[in-house]
């Protein structure tokens, strides 16, 4: 595959070596020439120096043909810009747009060319959050534009789903529980597993499908 | 300096006289203008943004074309013509065409 990559800071260089390591085609694209020097930037990555945010420059980089662009630079605004012209200018087919500020995560949407948003400090929030709290629902990972939810549920002693089955909990068919996780071992969510305090439960909820897991699985 | 569009350039010239393709011809990633009846028009609010969606009919097909950032767009309703001119992503329902650059046609 063709991926273009705007912003050559350490995200978009360490996903740059390993995309190229996967067999990709890869671009770098950076308006700095300090981040595309040899040093930084493995052999076999062709780097553009330029704007990205520059139809032109996307153009010279080969966005017409490119399969993803992902818009990793440190600037929201910047990743919000090169994501709107790679979808509008070249509809390249699947955009990646970083967010570095959580509160500007609401604009990274479809609307604006954006296929996928990935906000880090929310992931890691969410990661801390899932390791530690018992008894909440939290969401993971969003796909298909947040209409579909990975997300995770420690069950607390008092939940109404411990001493029943999957099959019980009566799980609307938009949500999908694809993984219990019991002692460290990953356990296959058959729909006779007896569900016990302390598992933890991976979700995938569709739209609207948050309330049925929460009356299910924590009792609100 | 900036590509610019055709349309751009074509400001000039009487909309009647642009050139346009098919709306069944047209090719996905490919710079193209078409020319359509609006038989659609849909204002969606994301959050707090508004973004405007416009389906467009020729004879041979219907393509989307997708205004983000606005609720409405004067002179574009139920039954206008219009030119667009852009570059198309291909989606399960069909062409659609992002922040497209226009002009009205009068009616026939």
């Amino acid at each position: 595959m063709k991926i273009m990559i705007a912003g050559a800071g350490s995200v978009g260089r360490y996903m740059s070596e390993q995309l190229a390591s996967f067999g990709h085609e890869v671009t770098l694209i950076d308006s700095r020439a300090d981040a595309l020097t040899p040093q930084r930037v493995p052999a076999g990555i062709r780097t553009i120096l330029g704007d990205a945010c520059e139809v032109d420059v996307l153009d010279a980089a080969g966005a017409a043909s490119a399969d993803v662009m992902a818009s990793v630079t440190g600037d929201d605004e910047d990743n919000l810009v090169i994501s709107l012209l790679a979808k509008q200018e070249f509809a390249v087919p699947r955009v990646v747009g970083r967010v570095n500020n959580p509160r500007n995560e609401w604009m990274f949407t479809d609307m604006w060319g954006v296929d996928v948003s990935v906000s880090t400090p929310h992931l890691l929030t969410a990661l801390v959050e899932e390791a530690v709290t018992v008894g909440a629902l939290i969401r993971i990972l969003s796909f298909e534009q947040g209409r579909t939810q990975l997300s995770e549920v420690t069950l607390a002693p008092t939940s109404p789903a411990v001493g029943r089955t999957i099959g019980e909990l009566g799980l609307p068919r938009e949500d999908m529980v694809v993984a219990v996780v019991r002692d460290g071992h990953v356990v296959r969510p058959n729909e006779d597993l007896t569900l016990q305090g302390g598992d933890e439960v991976l979700l995938l909820i569709g739209v609207d499908g948050e309330n049925s897991v929460r009356s299910a699985l924590i009792g609100q | 300096m900036m590509r610019q569009s055709r349309l751009d350039l074509a400001m000039e010239q009487p909309a009647a006289s642009i050139a346009f393709e098919r709306i069944a011809d047209v090719r996905a990633r490919t710079r193209t203008i078409v020319c359509g009846t609006v038989v659609r028009v849909k204002t969606r609010r994301s959050t707090s943004v508004p973004s405007i969606e416009v389906a467009l009919e020729d004879p041979s097909g219907t393509a989307f074309a997708v205004w983000p950032g606005r609720s409405t767009i004067p002179g574009v309703g139920l039954g206008g013509r219009m030119l667009i001119e852009g570059v198309a992503s291909e989606t399960s329902r069909g062409f659609v065409f992002l922040n497209p650059s226009y002009r009205l046609l009068p009616e026939r």
